[in-house]
C-alpha cells in the first residue's frame, strides 16, 4: 500500500505530511466534541464511532446488509464493465455507429441519473435490478468513454501487421486489442467503482428494506448517528480499496506506456 | 522489357497487367482519383534478390501490399501462393507490452502456433539475428537497429518462401544498415528465400539484389527491369567495390533522366 501511495503523491515524502495533518485533524474533531461544542444527536466523534464500530460489526447483525450492498454493487459494475467494453470497442471501430450512437451518449450522461430514481424503481421495482440498472448505467459511462479512447489511440498498423500475418480476427482480438487497451479500460474502471457504488445506494436509500444504504437512512432517522458514520468508513473503504486494486493492475498492464511515449 | 518467359515452375509471382488506383473521398463521391499502378507486368522467379526502386510515393508500398494480398488491385492479377509470404514493414511494429521474445512469436501465434512449441524455435532465430542476449527487452529499449532485427526474425518464423521487404533499413543509420545487409543476404541463403524488396536507395539495392526494377513516377510504369550480375559476396575488394560505385552510379543516372 505504502509503495504505491507514495508514487501517487509523487516523489518520496507526501505521507507522512498527509498522515500528520489527518492526526491533527482527528484530535481537534475529537477535542471539539470532548468540549461539548458539537452535537452528539446530529454528529460524532472520532472514539464513538470506533466504539460503535466494534459494536455493530462484530455482532454480525448487518451482515446481511453488507452482503446485499456488496451482490448489488458486484452485479451492477460487473454489467457496466461487459457493456461498456463491448460498446466502447464497437464505437472504437465502427465510423457509422460511432456517429449514431455518440450524441447519445453524451446527451445520456449528462443527464444526473439520480433524477431517473423514480422511473427505475416504475420499471425494476424494490431490488436487486434497480440497484443493477442504475449502478450498472451510472458506472458503465466512464468505461465506454475509457474503451474507446483505447480503440482511437491504438496503432490501426499493428492490426495491418497482424493481418498480414493471416491472424484471425479472434486472434487480433486477443494479441493485439485486448493488450492495448486495457490499460485504458482499466481506468474507466477505476472512475466507474464511486459510481456503480452511488448508484447501489441511491436505490437502497428510497427503494429498499435491506443494505447498507438502507441502514445508513434508517440510523439517521433514529438518530444513530455513530452507526451512520460506521457505515460511511466502511463504504469509503471499501471503494478505495476497489480503486486500489485496479489501479495497481492498471500500473502493471500498463507499465509499458509511460516509457513507450 | 521484362524477363523472357522463363521455366514457370521457377516463378513464384507473375504479375500480369496490374492497376491500381485510388477514389478519394469517403463518402463515395468519388471525384478524385488518383492513379497509382499502371499497367504492371512482371515476374519474381524463385530465391532470387529482386528489388522494386523509384521515386519516393510512386506506390512500391501499394505495390507490395498488394503483392502480399493486404490491399486489392483495380484490375490485372497477381499468381502466387500467398501462403508462403511474410512482411517486413519500414516501421518495426513491436508491440510495446511484449518483450522481444513475445514480438518474434507474434507471427508463429498469428498463425494459430502454440507458443510453447514455437518458443525454442524463436529463440534460437532471435540468436541468428544477434539478439540471443536480449530476449527479455522491452521494445523501447532497444536500438532501431535491433528493433529491425527482431521485426526481421518475426518474419522469418513463420517460414515463409518469399519475403515481401518495405524499405526496412531507411531509418537505420550507415554502419547499421551495412551489418544488416549482410545478415539479411546471410539468412537469404540459408533459408533459401525468395525477397522482393522496395527501397529508393541505389547503393543498398545494388550490393543486394539480382534483378531491380524501375518504376517510373506516378502513376508507376515498368521503365525498365536490369539484371545485376556482379558477383558474390559484392564489395569485397577494390575491384569489386569500384564496380559497385559505378553501377549505382549509372542508376542514379537514370533515375535522373525522365
Amino acid at each position: 500500500m505504502s509503495g504505491s501511495r507514495e508514487r501517487a503523491a509523487g516523489p518520496g515524502s507526501g505521507y507522512p505530511v498527509f498522515f500528520a495533518s489527518l492526526a491533527v485533524l482527528l484530535a481537534s474533531w475529537e477535542a471539539a466534541d470532548r468540549a461539548g461544542w458539537i452535537s452528539p444527536v446530529l454528529f460524532s466523534s472520532p472514539s464513538r464511532i470506533v466504539s460503535s464500530g466494534v459494536d455493530l460489526l462484530g455482532s454480525g447483525m448487518i451482515n446481511d446488509d453488507l452482503a446485499t450492498t456488496l451482490a448489488g454493487f458486484s452485479a451492477a459494475f460487473f454489467m457496466a464493465t461487459f457493456f461498456g467494453v463491448i460498446a466502447g470497442i464497437a464505437i472504437g471501430y465502427s465510423e457509422t455507429l460511432y456517429r449514431i450512437f455518440h450524441p447519445y451518449i453524451v446527451a445520456v450522461n449528462a443527464v444526473p441519473k439520480i433524477v431517473l430514481m423514480p422511473l427505475v424503481i416504475l420499471w425494476f421495482g424494490l431490488g436487486l435490478p434497480s440497484k443493477v440498472f442504475l449502478g450498472g448505467v451510472m458506472a458503465g459511462f466512464p468505461i465506454v468513454v475509457g474503451t474507446h479512447a483505447g480503440v482511437r489511440g491504438l496503432d490501426r498498423e499493428y492490426i495491418q501487421l497482424a493481418r498480414a500475418f493471416r491472424a484471425s480476427r479472434g486472434r487480433i482480438l486477443r494479441s493485439v486489442i485486448l493488450p492495448s487497451i486495457a490499460p485504458y479500460v482499466l481506468s474507466g474502471m477505476r472512475v466507474g467503482i464511486n459510481y456503480a457504488m452511488v448508484g447501489v445506494l441511491i436505490v437502497e436509500f428510497f427503494a429498499s428494506g435491506k443494505g447498507v444504504g438502507y441502514r445508513m437512512v434508517l440510523y439517521t432517522q433514529n438518530f444513530q448517528i455513530d452507526r451512520f458514520f460506521v457505515l460511511l468508513v466502511v463504504v469509503v473503504a471499501f471503494t478505495l480499496g476497489c480503486t486500489e486494486l485496479v489501479q495497481r493492475l492498471e500500473r502493471r498492464l500498463g507499465s509499458w506506456r509511460p516509457a513507450a511515449l | 522489357m521484362s524477363a523472357p518467359a522463363s521455366v514457370d515452375r521457377d516463378v513464384v509471382l507473375k504479375l500480369d497487367r496490374l492497376r491500381k488506383e485510388f477514389v478519394e473521398g469517403r463518402d463515395g463521391r468519388g471525384d478524385r482519383r488518383l492513379e497509382v499502378l499502371d499497367d504492371l507486368s512482371f515476374e519474381v522467379r524463385q530465391g532470387e534478390f529482386l528489388s522494386v526502386i523509384g521515386p519516393s510515393g510512386c506506390g512500391k508500398t501499394t505495390l507490395l501490399q498488394i503483392l502480399g494480398g493486404l490491399d486489392e488491385p483495380s484490375a490485372g492479377s497477381v499468381r502466387g501462393s500467398r501462403e508462403s509470404m511474410a512482411f517486413v514493414f519500414q516501421r518495426p511494429l513491436l508491440l510495446p507490452w511484449r518483450n522481444v521474445l513475445g514480438n518474434a512469436l507474434f507471427s508463429m501465434e498469428c498463425q494459430g502456433r502454440c507458443a510453447a512449441d514455437a518458443r525454442g524455435e524463436a529463440e534460437e532465430m532471435l540468436r541468428k539475428v544477434g539478439l540471443g542476449q536480449f530476449l527479455d527487452y522491452l521494445p523501447h529499449q532497444l536500438s532501431e537497429g535491433m528493433k529491425q532485427r527482431v521485426n526481421l526474425a518475426r518474419a522469418l518464423l513463420v517460414k515463409p518462401r518469399i519475403l515481401l521487404m518495405d524499405e526496412p533499413f531507411a531509418s537505420l543509420d550507415v554502419d547499421t544498415r551495412a551489418s544488416m545487409h549482410h545478415e539479411l543476404l546471410k539468412l537469404w541463403r540459408e533459408q533459401e528465400l525468395t525477397v522482393v524488396f522496395v527501397s529508393h536507395n541505389l547503393e543498398e539495392v545494388v550490393f543486394l539484389s539480382d534483378r531491380v526494377v524501375f518504376l517510373s513516377d506516378k502513376p508507376s510504369r515498368i521503365r525498365q527491369v536490369v539484371e545485376i550480375d556482379l558477383p558474390r559476396p559484392r564489395g569485397v575488394g577494390a575491384d569489386a567495390k569500384v564496380a559497385l560505385v559505378r553501377l549505382s552510379d549509372s542508376f542514379v543516372e537514370f533515375m535522373q533522366s525522365r
